[in-house]
């Protein structure tokens, strides 16, 4: 077998790298530049929508929880891809994860009544449902997260 | 923010006339549709034919604005384009609104809703 078929982490052709403001609409505006230059590779409108959305909850949870939306704080996006997926590195300076653990686990599986139904706490499960190869790290202050998406068509 | 409302028949439609509803605008999202639904009657339907993109905060704003009609009212959602439409079943949310395929359909299921 080649060793081509792990495809690591930091292989394929770096289609975008950005610094994105502390800010929720900076986030919008790389979200806009994301997608801009997905449709150059070209991709699908389904994986246009996957990624809009997963990128989305990624970003959100840094500026949300990482720095609590306070403070000048800058998040590192770096996008490569290959012919079969788009594959994100996320870098910020903000709080570590709690437990430096990504929190996919104790994710609610069912409908709670509608009285208690929580008004957050979606993303990670958004993430967990369409990322592959979740891996985030503490490393010299930066929180470092990691995923992929497939472009091979989704089930 | 600009959410349009008005009553047909038995129902208070509200047109939400943005095209994201994201973490830049959730509170203010979550805010204006309890101001527009203190005097809506019972059935409120929200128009979502014109939002492209929802993140889980404009989800949670939206499951917010539900909580907040109480048990005797209830909000419906109409015309979700296919993102938000992903975003509602990955969360299982779409179990939960009753969510009808466009407003046509909405607003002819009056008789039902009763």
């Amino acid at each position: 077998m080649p060793s081509s078929t792990r495809l690591g982490a930091d292989h394929g052709t770096l289609l975008l790298k950005l610094i994105i403001p502390n800010d929720p609409f900076a986030v919008r505006d790389a979200l806009r530049k994301i997608s801009d230059a997905l449709q150059k590779i070209p991709v699908s409108g389904e994986f246009q929508s996957t990624s809009q959305i997963v990128l989305a909850e990624a970003l959100n949870n840094i500026v949300e929880h990482a720095y609590d939306t306070v403070g000048s704080g800058q998040i590192g996006l770096v996008l490569r891809h290959t012919d079969q997926d788009l594959q994100v590195e996320l870098r910020d300076q903000g709080r570590p994860m709690p437990d430096q653990i990504v929190p996919t686990a104790d994710r609610p599986r069912q409908c709670p009544a509608p009285e208690t139904l929580p008004e957050g706490g979606f993303g990670w499960k958004i993430i967990d449902d369409l990322a592959q190869d979740l891996n985030y790290r503490r490393e010299s202050g930066d929180n470092i997260l990691k995923f992929r998406l497939s472009m091979v068509q989704m089930a | 923010m600009q959410l349009d409302a008005e009553t047909i028949g038995n129902a208070f439609v509200i047109r939400v006339m943005e095209s994201r509803i994201d973490a830049a605008v959730a509170i203010q999202f979550k805010d204006q549709m309890r101001a527009l639904m203190n005097d809506a009657p019972g059935r409120v339907i929200a128009d979502m034919g014109r939002v492209d993109f929802l993140d889980s905060s404009g989800l949670g704003a939206v499951v917010a604005s539900m909580k907040y009609l109480g048990p005797e009212r209830k909000l419906e959602l109409a015309a979700l384009t296919p993102t938000v439409a992903k975003v509602f079943h990955l969360t299982r949310m779409d179990s939960v609104f009753t969510i009808h395929p466009d407003m046509t359909a909405a607003l002819g299921a009056d008789a039902d809703a009763a």
